[in-house]
C-alpha cells in the first residue's frame, strides 16, 4: 500500500529534508499513474475500509496523498458505500454553505424587515439583529485570537486566506452549537484538519495536470471545497470531542469501593461536582495508569500531581502540543482510524506516561511536572502507537520492545525543577536506616525525613522507591553531587 | 497550606490569571526567560514555569502557573489554586472587557482559596500592554489605587511584557508581601513553632536553597 519512493516528496515534508536537487513531482509526473495507483490500493478493494484502517493504525499513511479522504472515511464524513460518495459530499456542502450564510451574514441585510424600535444599534432585545451583531463581533474576536497563534511557527497558518477560514469553520460551529460555543484548544483540532486537506488539494494539484482523475478524485479533492469538508470533518471530529471541551458540571457517581478507598485521603480533584474531561483524565490516571504501573501510579499520587493539570492538554488538543506536525498527524491517523470515539486516546495517554516512567519516578514534584507538561521528544512515534494498542488489547497486539526516554533531565531541571540535585543531606539530623543500592545508582536525593514535626511541602518531597530492582532502564543522571544520605525511609506524612 | 511554613527553602506558587489574550504568557516568558515573541501559542489548561530569585542573602524560587484564559468557567482552577501564595490578575489596557474581568477572576480566587488566617492571598494587579498608548484605563491612578483598595488588590502596575515595562518591580512587590503574610501568620499563628531564620548568616541553613 505504501509506495517507498513516496515518502521522500509529499507536501508534508518539510523544506530541508529533501535530497537536493531532486525535483518532488518528478516521478509523480513521468509515471501519472502513480496517484490513481495509490488511489486504487487504498479504496479498490471491496474490503477496502478494514483496510485504511488498518493502514492508518499502522502508520502507513504518513505519506499518503489521500490521508484527507481516509480521515473522511474514519470520521463517518463519507460512507462506506463508495457510490455514496459524491452525493454526501455534495450534501454536507451545501450543508456548510446554508450554515454559513445563516451566521455570517450583516444584520443590516435582513434590516428592512424589522421594527425599527427593537432593530437599531442601540437596542438590547435579544431579537434585535444589532444585538447580535454585537455578539457575533465579541465571538469572532475571541476566536480570532486564538486563530492568531495557532502553529505560529508554520507559514501556511500565517496566510491571511487561511486563518479567515479557520475563523469562520469555528464562528459557524460556535453558532451551530450555542450551548458549547468556541472553547479554547478548538482551533487546534481544526488546524490539522484544514493543512492535512490542503496538502492533498497541492498533492493533487501537481498531479492532475497530467494525469486523467477519476471523478471522485475531482470532487473530494477539490480545492474550492476546502472550507466546507474541514467544517463536516472537524463537526464529527467534535461530536466525540465535545464532552472533553464542556465546563458543564455534574456531580460524579463513584463505586462503593472508591468511596471507601478515596474518602479518607481525598484529594482536591476527588471532591465537588466535575466536568467530563476531569472525571475521564482521572479515570486514566487512577485505572488505567494503575492497572498498568502500580508504582507509577503510586508515585504520580504521592507527589500529588492531579492528572488535570496535564491531562486536559493532552485529550482536548488530541496531544497536539506534545509532537511534532509530522508525528501528531501518524498519532490521528491511528486514533481516526482505530474508531471514531477515539477510545484510543486514554491507551495513547497510558503510553505515553509509561514512556517516561523511570524518569518520573526519579523526580520530585517539580521535575515531573516539566516532564508532564513540556513532554520530552519521542524517538519513534510509532513504538508508543503499538505500546497504546498493546496495553488495551495485549491478546491480539504484540509485545512492543521496552522503550523509555533516556536523555538526562537537565532541560526539565533548569525549566521545571531545580531540586533534584539540591541535597539535602545537611539537613536536620534523619533517621538513616538502610542503604538502598539503586537510590545510590540513581543518585536520587532522596530523603524524605521523618521528623516528627516537619511536614514537607508536597513539592519538596522525594520519591518513593518500592521494587528495588526492577529498574533495568535508568535515565542517566547528571551527578553533580555526592549522595551523602543513604535512604529514603518513605515519610508517610507526605 | 500549613506545610508550607515549614519548608526551610522558600517556594512560593503564584498563578497568574486574566482574561485569554492579555499576555499572562508573554509576562511569564519575559520574566523568566527574558524573552518575548508574538508567537505565543494560547495556553490550554495551565501551563508553568520557575523563577529562581536572589532575595537579600537568599534564594527564593517562584512557582508561576500560568492558566488559561478560559479555565475561569468550571471547577477545574480550584486545582491549581490550591498552595497558592499570590497572584497576578492580568488585563489588556487597550480592552476594556478584560478589565471588567478582573473583579470576576478576584471573586473565583477567593471563593477557592483562603489562606488559614481567613485572608485572601495577595494579588497584584498589572496593566498589561502599557506599550500600546492606549491607556485610557489607568490614566487616573487614583482611581486605580481606590479600585485596588475597594477589590482587594495590594497594588497594581502598568506593565509591557513587550518593552519589559515593570515586570520584575511587580514581582519583586508581590514577593514582599507574600513575605510578609508568611512573617505574620509565623508570628500569630504557629508562634511554638520552629521558624526559618531567613538572615542567618550560619551557610547551609537549607542547604536546599542554594543552587550548587
Amino acid at each position: 500500500m505504501q509506495h517507498p519512493n513516496f515518502e521522500a516528496h509529499h507536501p508534508l515534508q518539510p523544506e530541508g529534508e529533501q535530497e537536493t536537487g531532486f525535483d518532488p513531482l518528478h516521478n509523480f509526473n513521468k509515471n501519472r499513474s502513480r496517484g490513481e495507483k495509490e488511489w486504487d490500493d487504498l479504496f479498490l478493494n471491496s474490503n477496502y475500509l478494514a483496510r485504511i484502517r488498518q493502514a492508518g493504525i499502522s502508520g502507513r499513511l504518513r505519506s499518503s496523498r489521500f490521508r484527507s479522504v481516509c480521515w473522511k472515511l474514519y470520521l463517518e464524513v463519507l460512507p462506506e458505500d463508495k457510490s455514496q460518495w459524491l452525493n454526501k459530499t455534495k450534501e454536507l456542502r451545501a450543508q456548510y454553505e446554508k450554515i454559513k450564510e445563516t451566521h455570517i451574514t450583516n444584520p443590516r441585510k435582513a434590516a428592512g424587515q424589522q421594527d425599527l424600535v427593537v432593530n437599531n444599534p442601540l437596542s438590547q432585545d435579544v431579537g434585535s439583529l444589532w444585538n447580535k451583531f454585537f455578539q457575533d463581533k465579541e465571538l469572532r474576536g475571541m476566536i480570532k485570537q486564538d486563530v492568531m497563534r495557532t502553529f505560529p511557527e508554520m507559514r501556511y497558518f500565517q496566510d491571511e486566506d487561511v486563518r479567515t477560514k479557520l475563523t469562520d469553520i469555528l464562528f459557524c460551529y460556535a453558532r451551530e452549537n450555542e450551548q458549547l460555543l468556541y472553547k479554547q484548544g478548538m482551533h487546534e483540532l481544526l488546524a490539522p484538519i484544514v493543512f492535512v486537506l490542503h496538502c492533498d488539494h497541492q498533492a493533487f494539484q501537481h498531479a492532475s495536470e497530467t494525469a486523467h482523475p477519476s471523478e471522485e478524485m475531482l470532487s473530494l479533492l477539490n480545492p474550492m471545497f476546502h472550507e466546507h469538508d474541514a467544517y463536516a470533518m472537524f463537526s464529527q471530529l467534535m461530536e466525540t470531542a465535545e464532552p472533553w471541551f464542556s465546563s458543564f458540571e455534574r456531580e460524579v457517581r463513584r463505586g462503593k469501593d472508591e468511596m471507601l478507598t478515596s474518602m479518607p485521603f481525598a484529594r482536591p480533584q476527588d471532591s465537588g461536582p466535575s466536568v467530563a474531561i476531569v472525571t475521564k483524565v482521572n479515570r486514566i490516571q487512577d485505572q488505567l495508569v494503575k492497572k498498568h504501573d502500580v508504582e507509577l501510579h503510586m508515585h504520580v499520587n504521592r507527589l500529588e500531581i492531579a492528572p488535570q493539570i496535564y491531562g486536559i492538554r493532552w485529550v482536548r488538543l488530541l496531544f497536539g502540543r506534545e509532537f511534532p506536525l509530522q508525528d501528531l498527524l501518524v498519532v490521528w491517523d491511528a486514533l481516526f482510524a482505530d474508531s471514531i470515539t477515539l477510545d484510543l486516546v486514554d491507551y495513547v495517554f497510558v503510553a505515553m506516561l509509561l514512556y517516561i516512567r523511570d524518569a518520573l519516578i526519579a523526580s520530585n514534584f517539580q521535575t515531573c511536572l516539566g516532564l508532564l507538561m513540556h513532554y520530552p521528544p519521542i524517538g519513534d512515534i510509532h513504538t508508543l502507537l503499538h505500546k497504546a494498542l498493546f496495553l488495551r488489547d495485549p491478546k491480539n497486539n504484540p509485545r512492543p520492545a521496552n522503550y523509555q526516554f533516556q536523555q538526562n533531565l537537565d532541560y526539565y531541571k533548569t525549566r521545571g525543577a531545580d531540586l533534584v540535585n539540591n541535597t539535602r543531606g545537611k539537613m536536620a539530623p534523619l533517621n538513616i536506616n538502610k542503604v538502598s543500592s539503586s537510590l545510590l545508582s540513581f543518585g536520587r536525593k532522596l530523603i524524605a525525613p521523618a521528623l516528627e514535626h516537619h511536614r514537607l511541602l508536597k513539592s519538596e518531597s522525594m520519591p518513593v522507591h518500592l521494587s528495588k530492582g526492577e529498574f533495568l532502564s535508568l535515565p542517566t543522571f547528571s551527578l553533580t553531587q555526592k549522595v551523602t544520605a543513604t535512604t529514603a525511609p518513605a515519610c508517610v506524612m507526605c | 497550606m500549613i506545610m508550607m511554613w515549614f519548608c526551610l527553602c522558600p517556594l512560593f506558587q503564584v498563578l497568574v490569571i486574566g482574561d485569554l489574550g492579555v499576555g499572562k504568557t508573554s509576562i511569564i516568558k519575559r520574566y523568566v526567560h527574558q524573552t518575548y515573541s508574538t508567537n505565543y501559542r494560547a495556553t490550554i489548561g495551565v501551563d508553568f514555569a520557575l523563577k529562581v530569585l536572589n532575595w537579600d542573602s537568599e534564594t527564593v524560587r517562584l512557582q508561576l502557573w500560568d492558566i488559561a484564559g478560559q479555565e475561569r468557567f468550571g471547577n477545574m482552577t480550584r486545582v491549581y489554586y490550591r498552595e497558592a501564595m499570590g497572584a497576578f490578575i492580568v488585563f489588556d489596557v487597550t480592552r476594556p472587557t478584560t478589565f471588567e474581568a478582573i473583579t470576576k477572576w478576584k471573586e473565583d480566587l477567593d471563593s477557592k482559596l483562603m489562606l488559614t488566617n481567613r485572608e485572601s492571598i495577595a494579588t497584584v494587579l498589572l496593566a498589561n500592554k502599557c506599550d500600546q498608548g492606549r491607556e485610557v484605563l489607568t490614566n487616573n491612578g487614583v482611581k486605580m489605587d481606590q479600585f485596588c483598595k475597594d477589590n482587594g488588590f495590594v497594588g497594581w502596575f502598568k506593565t509591557s511584557a513587550k518593552e519589559n515595562t515593570n515586570i520584575s518591580e511587580a514581582a519583586n512587590f508581590l514577593v514582599k508581601h507574600i513575605m510578609a503574610t508568611e512573617n505574620d501568620f509565623l508570628k500569630s499563628v504557629v508562634p511554638d513553632t520552629i521558624s526559618p531564620k531567613l538572615n542567618d548568616s550560619q551557610p547551609g541553613t537549607c542547604s536546599a536553597c542554594y543552587k550548587s
